[in-house]
């Protein structure tokens, strides 16, 4: 019984912090020539299953530090994969030489920085933190 | 806090500090270097110990006592040569094999297009699902996976190889092609698991095929191979002594039809995974053949399910092995005029039942993802093996229950 108290606390607790988690905004930099994305393409793009923008331009992802909440909450979004997950994912990927994982650039206003100057990267950031430097090309 | 970053990017300055060597040969470019780990400490035991003349050997575990014998601690270096070329080193270390260090793979790729590589050195044999990452166990649920099927000595090929990925409708692709050979060692486990035999192992002309289809959450794979395979089982004295009673019979030249000396072998395989938020998945079927030799014909497979709650991963695997025997005896036509072609037919009917026998396998295992990065595994393996004596007509049924545990982390 005081399992099954302990599992509604939990259901509940993940369940608020859904709701009042802010909204996060997938970015490119303006020159890119993409205006959105599909929730899909971008899954593709971080769980590095495409390696081109749908116009064919060359994409490179990068992302929040490991144990962001930014980052768990894209991850579990966007890619259906927990923390654990992702990284387990990652790593069948990086020791079979079959693919590099989107490079570590730190908070929000270092993916926003990092895309600001350079029109092949995209990231993920709390909307908040959009500014005119980037283009949002998803919301969630 | 020290942050886990995965893989670790550092400037081409890190691998002057590595080693003067390294840095001495290469530092007339300024490339980009990736390290990136992974470790996996564990052991176990079995409940019946070969010792005690209970049990038998399974995976490498054989006493009733705790052996904290599964150690492994690997490393891969990737350094960027140009837009186009990059090296690749895995090194790993292994308790199994005193700390030895070894690299399981050592190559060059490049990369012919965004979706396409080759790449040149040692390679890991693509034979099953999960051989890429056979020793990153992190990446996947079970302690090790099933042994029944993830039971081939010869694991690594120096050749080159060609892999690609593309899209087919909603579906992502991926085809990888290799040629090599490899030279390597066994360990024949007979009845002393304490001291196995050492034997030589090679494969020359060695090709396959692997292809995947999927999504993000599901993924079929379909694999073929095939060799000229040579396994020196002189050193085993049941099989020097089976060969020199054939010879002394006057059935010497049978030899190329037991021995393992470059014969054609195949290897067929397919198998699906899935993996959602809440279910884990994965099935595999595989089949080993090899002409004019007396191993049996592998045929075997595996259905794992599984079910996550939060950091929890609970499955349970059933394997089976159905091997076929090579009916050697049949080389001799029985003729009860002479003595000695019933004589051979007796050492030739052992000889096929050496290796063959089958087994049903159910494993109940716990992962637990302690924190990203790091899953602390229990697994607990049920086998019922059958050893089944094709001149008596009887079958002895032998059981055993392993134990094993590991923390495996990827860094």
């Amino acid at each position: 019984m005081k399992i099954f108290k302990v599992l509604l606390a939990a259901f509940l607790i993940s369940g608020l912090s859904a709701i009042c988690s802010a909204e996060i905004a997938v970015i490119v930099n303006p020159s890119s020539g993409i205006s959105s994305l599909s929730k899909q393409d971008i899954a593709r793009i971080y769980l590095g299953k495409t390696k081109s923008f749908p116009n064919g331009n060359k994409v490179v992802p990068v992302q929040q530090y490991e144990g962001s909440s930014t980052r768990d909450a894209f991850n579990d979004q966007v890619c259906n994969k927990s923390a654990s997950q992702f990284k387990a994912y990652w790593s069948k990927l990086v020791f079979t030489g079959k693919g590099k994982p989107p490079e570590d650039v730190g908070s929000d206003s270092d993916v926003v920085k990092a895309v600001a100057i350079d029109p092949n990267k995209i990231g993920y950031v709390d909307a908040a933190s959009v500014d005119s430097t980037v283009h949002v090309v998803y919301r969630f | 806090m020290i942050q886990n970053s995965f893989p670790k990017k550092k400037h081409f300055i890190m691998l002057a500090m590595l080693g003067g060597s390294l840095a001495g040969s290469a530092s007339s470019y300024a490339g980009d270097l990736y390290f990136s780990g992974f470790m996996s400490i564990g052991g176990g035991f079995v409940t019946d110990s070969v010792e005690d003349g209970e049990g038998f050997e399974y995976n490498g575990f054989y006493e009733d006592d705790i052996q904290f014998n599964r150690n492994i601690f690997g490393l891969q270096l990737t350094g960027d040569i140009s837009d186009k070329l990059s090296a690749t080193a895995q090194l790993i270390t292994r308790s199994e094999d005193d700390y030895e260090i070894t690299a399981e793979w050592a190559y060059m790729s490049w990369a012919v297009s965004d979706d396409s590589q080759i790449r040149f050195g040692r390679l890991r044999t693509p034979f099953y699902l999960y051989s890429d990452y056979l020793d990153v166990g992190y990446s996947y649920s079970w302690v090790r996976p099933p042994r029944e099927v993830y039971y081939l000595p010869v694991n690594n090929i120096d050749g080159v190889d060609f892999y690609t990925t593309g899209t087919l409708g909603p579906l992502d692709t991926s085809l990888q092609a290799y040629f090599g050979g490899f030279d390597g060692t066994y360990d024949y486990v007979g009845s002393t698991p304490e001291t196995p035999t050492e034997l030589n192992a090679s494969t020359r002309n060695q090709l396959g095929l692997a292809v995947t289809l999927g999504q993000t959450w599901w993924n079929f794979r379909l694999a073929y191979h095939q060799a000229d395979f040579t396994l020196n089982t002189d050193p085993i004295p049941e099989f020097q002594f089976a060969l020199s009673s054939l010879e002394a019979l006057g059935y010497g030249d049978l030899r190329e039809d037991i021995a393992i000396e470059d014969d054609s072998t195949t290897f067929l395989q397919f198998g699906l995974t899935i993996d959602t938020d809440h279910f884990v998945a994965a099935a595999e079927h595989i089949e080993f053949e090899t002409d004019d030799a007396f191993l049996p014909k592998a045929v075997r497979d595996y259905v794992m399910l599984g079910v996550r709650f939060n950091n929890v991963l609970i499955h349970g695997t059933y394997s089976m092995t159905e091997d076929e025997r090579k009916e050697l005896e049949n080389l001799v036509a029985p003729d009860p005029g002479n003595t000695a072609s019933l004589q051979a037919r007796g050492i030739l009917a052992a000889t096929s039942d050496t290796l063959w026998f089958n087994q049903d396998v159910v494993t109940i295992g716990v992962r637990w993802d302690v924190t990203t990065g790091a899953a602390l595994k229990f697994q607990i393996d049920q086998i019922d093996r059958t050893d089944e004596d094709p001149v008596t007509m009887t079958s002895t049924d032998v059981d055993q229950t392993v134990v094993t545990f590991a923390i495996q982390s990827v860094f």
